[in-house]
């Protein structure tokens, strides 16, 4: 297969302009050596491999990138909306208190093929012992210590709005009326979720949804149209 | 000694006349220790010649190469081999430092070994030896690493130079098979050793060289017959080359064997093989140059092809069984010998072609610099082994041709040289100032970030906040009570809750740190280190001793300027 300049140099990991003086040097060969350069892939791919370079298959250049540990899917535009119909909302009976609604919720929220609930529900609470995760007004969001993609392949988050309200150990003492519990499978997942809800929490009117108890799917809704796409 | 000391800061003017005073001071010292060899492997030979004609012949290579493995091995406990490897990687890896005891080890195991006929050579050892004089000189006088090296060059120089009476050879050998640099600094001092010490090995041993030849009738129709030879001799020292190496691969098989695996025992076999094929033909054992005179000289009839064409084969089995089962000796004389003979069966079965004719010495010549070429994968040091050997300079031009296309088969073929393949196979052949040997030296620990900052899980972003801007640094490492790594915070990822009081309150260091990245190892070289930024993409790693703990951060930047500095002092010298 030809390739062009540019995908060359992709390829090899230099820029064009470095690549045009190695062809230029006599330093590897290229199919057209006049006007535009055409390389052939697998004459570069052995070259490369003689001389020890190490190519870049596929990967965006520059970007940091090693497996697994990278940024949620580019494809999801409002990964917080995306979260929450994943996670949907929990129905259940009325509880008592803040470990008794966790407890419920961990065992309803929908987690990856033999996840371990137990480990999740203990990391959530030793996520409280360490401070609160009620973030004041009457919202909480309790999540894991580590994200890790045994709980989750991609982010969840789920909605419960407890009455009466829950104490939650918030800083302003409110009473909380609704939690997003989030689970995400890597930490770049959960500072995007994370900051995307801080945003749609800040609308009054999502606020008010919220205290009001107002169906899942118009939180939902709301959701999508305060969410910012990309 | 003390202004000697000096060299170590190197004062640029006087630098070059000292090295060139203590070069003629390790040329005295490597013509003695050639001397010594030369003469005493000649005492031997002769004397243990009635044994060779006696019944029990067939058996003295096995007991030289039995004592010589010995005497290397248990006597002076280094390892065994050819003797060139070991030089190439004192220069390689060990800053040319080499234990003062080598200075002897060698030239004794060896002159055991080729004086009771094992088919060997004598520069391997004298190589060794004079190396470990030019070291030890170097030592004695304090000398920093470089100048160290090129002192262990002029022991080579020199030593090669006294043994063969043939000065130019050393300068070559020294500088293209030891130092692989041809730089005038690196040349003066090479040159004073090899000056000095051929000198005084003249006046002890004598001024001709080690062969006569005679004078050759050549013109165009020879040299385009040259160039088949030179294909021919390429090939030859393919095989040869190959042979040894399949043969030390069998060798070390054989020595899982507990009998087997004693010390020596292995080259005794071996040398049994050898003794055989002496009793068959008595000229293909030893050094051999006698063999090389009679080819030289027309003695035996042109039609003799055959009988010369056996005697190479003779003599291929029997460097094959010596080298291959690491007794003691170098490949400069076999590969002379079987030259000789190749070059004269050439010849001899050229002038059977009706309206060919002739001589059959001058493609023994031609020859003799092609196996060395081929099997060194060193053009030069094959030309000029032949061509001060032989004294026959008129025929510099054919010479040339055979020797380049040779090594051009050898270089083609195979990877390596008989030198080099070892070292090179288990990467330790690093030229000095090369990409790799700087890559190599480096070590992470020599290129940390001492001012990382670190962070306690259980802390949350706010307390991450709250260190900015007592910092510049953009990452931080996340660490255990023990100091044990745990994660890596990025900035630049942190950037969606960092600014926001409540957010970073609210997520705590682990939650948001990235426990996947990769650590290198404080031990780790600059190579390795480049390696895993290769591989992940990123820009800054951590870098973790033993136990796991956190030492610091390496970043690609620092990387490369480190590696820039230690380019420029590791050629610095080299450019002048």
């Amino acid at each position: 297969m030809a390739l062009n300049l540019d995908d060359a140099a992709r390829l090899l990991g230099v820029s064009p302009a470095t690549l045009r003086r190695w062809a230029r040097e006599g330093q590897l060969g290229v199919l057209r050596p006049s006007g535009d350069y055409r390389f052939d892939e697998n004459e570069l791919r052995s070259w490369a491999r003689s001389h020890g370079l190490r190519l870049r298959e596929g990967r965006a250049s520059g970007k940091a990138a090693w497996p697994t540990a990278g940024a949620a899917p580019a494809s999801e535009e409002q990964p917080l909306t995306l979260a929450l119909a994943r996670g949907g909302d929990f129905s259940g009976d009325s509880v008592e208190d803040r470990d008794a609604l966790l407890h419920a919720m961990v065992s309803q929220v929908p987690l990856a093929e033999g996840a371990d609930r137990a480990q999740l529900l203990s990391q959530l609470l030793e996520r409280e012992a360490l401070t609160s995760t009620g973030l004041g007004e009457g919202f909480a969001v309790p999540h894991p210590r580590t994200p890790s993609t045994a709980f989750t392949p991609e982010p969840i988050v789920m909605l419960a709005l407890p009455r009466p309200a829950l104490d939650w150990g918030s800083l302003d003492g409110e009473p909380v009326h609704a939690v997003f519990l989030l689970v995400n499978p890597t930490p770049q997942a959960h500072l995007k979720v994370l900051s995307r809800l801080a945003f749609v929490l800040r609308d009054p009117g999502f606020a008010s949804l919220l205290r009001e108890g107002a169906s899942f799917e118009e939180v939902l809704t709301a959701a999508a149209q305060l969410e910012p796409r990309g | 000694m003390v202004r000697l000391g000096r060299l170590r800061r190197g004062s640029a003017g006087t630098e070059p006349w000292l090295m060139a005073g203590l070069a003629a001071l390790v040329g005295v010292a490597a013509s003695t220790v050639a001397v010594a060899l030369r003469s005493g492997v000649h005492l031997l030979f002769e004397s243990l010649q009635s044994v060779r004609d006696s019944p029990f012949g067939i058996a003295l290579p096995a007991v030289g190469a039995l004592l010589g493995v010995l005497v290397i091995r248990v006597l002076f406990r280094e390892p065994g081999g050819h003797g060139v490897p070991a030089v190439l990687e004192a220069v390689s890896r060990n800053g040319g430092s080499m234990r003062p005891r080598s200075m002897i080890s060698r030239l004794l195991g060896s002159l055991i070994n080729v004086s009771s006929g094992g088919s060997a050579g004598l520069e391997g050892p004298i190589a060794f030896s004079a190396a470990a004089v030019g070291s030890t000189v170097a030592a004695g006088a304090q000398v920093a690493e470089r100048q160290r090296i090129l002192l262990l060059a002029c022991g080579v120089a020199g030593g090669i130079g006294a043994i063969f009476n043939a000065p130019l050879t050393g300068v070559i050998f020294a500088t293209e098979v030891v130092l692989a640099e041809w730089t005038l600094m690196a040349v003066i001092p090479v040159v004073v050793a090899a000056t000095v010490a051929t000198s005084i090995g003249r006046g002890l041993l004598g001024a001709e060289g080690a062969f006569t030849s005679g004078e050759f009738d050549w013109g165009a129709g020879e040299l385009a017959l040259s160039v088949p030879l030179g294909l021919l001799a390429g090939l030859v020292s393919v095989g040869l080359v190959g042979s040894i190496f399949q043969a030390e691969r069998v060798v070390s098989w054989l020595k899982k064997n507990r009998f087997l695996r004693k010390p020596g025992v292995v080259a005794a076999i071996a040398g049994f093989g050898v003794g055989a094929i002496g009793w068959l033909f008595p000229q293909a054992i030893g050094e051999g140059y006698e063999l090389v005179n009679e080819c030289l000289n027309d003695d035996f009839h042109s039609e003799f092809f055959i009988f010369t064409a056996a005697l190479l084969l003779a003599k291929f089995v029997a460097t094959v069984l010596t080298l291959g089962s690491n007794a003691p000796g170098g490949i400069f004389a076999p590969s002379l010998v079987l030259g000789a003979a190749l070059g004269f069966t050439y010849g001899g079965a050229l002038n059977v072609i009706p309206g060919v004719e002739v001589e059959a010495g001058f493609f023994a010549l031609l020859a003799m610099a092609g196996l060395v070429a081929g099997t060194m994968q060193a053009p030069f040091t094959g030309m000029f082994l032949a061509l001060e050997t032989t004294g026959s300079w008129a025929e510099t031009l054919p010479l040339m041709l055979v020797a380049v296309l040779s090594a051009l088969v050898s270089r083609t073929l195979l990877k390596h040289s008989f030198y080099t393949w070892e070292l090179a196979e288990s990467g330790r052949l690093l030229r000095p100032g090369t990409d790799q040997r700087i890559l190599a030296d480096l070590q992470a620990v020599e290129m940390l970030d001492l001012e990382s900052v670190k962070i306690e899980t259980g802390k949350t972003l706010d307390d991450l906040a709250q260190m900015l801007p007592a910092t510049r640094r953009n990452h931080f490492a996340v660490i255990d009570e023990n100091g044990v790594f745990q994660g890596m915070l990025d900035l630049s990822a942190l950037r969606s809750v960092i600014f926001d009081p409540l957010l970073r309150k609210m997520t705590s260091v682990e939650t948001a740190m990235d426990s996947l990245v990769p650590r290198i190892r404080h031990d780790d070289s600059l190579l390795e280190a480049m390696e895993i930024f290769e591989e992940v993409g990123a820009w800054v790693l951590p870098v973790v001793n033993k136990e796991g703990q956190f030492l610091g951060t390496l970043s690609k930047s620092t990387l490369f300027d480190r590696y820039r500095r230690e380019l420029i002092v590791q050629t610095a010298t080299r450019a002048e």
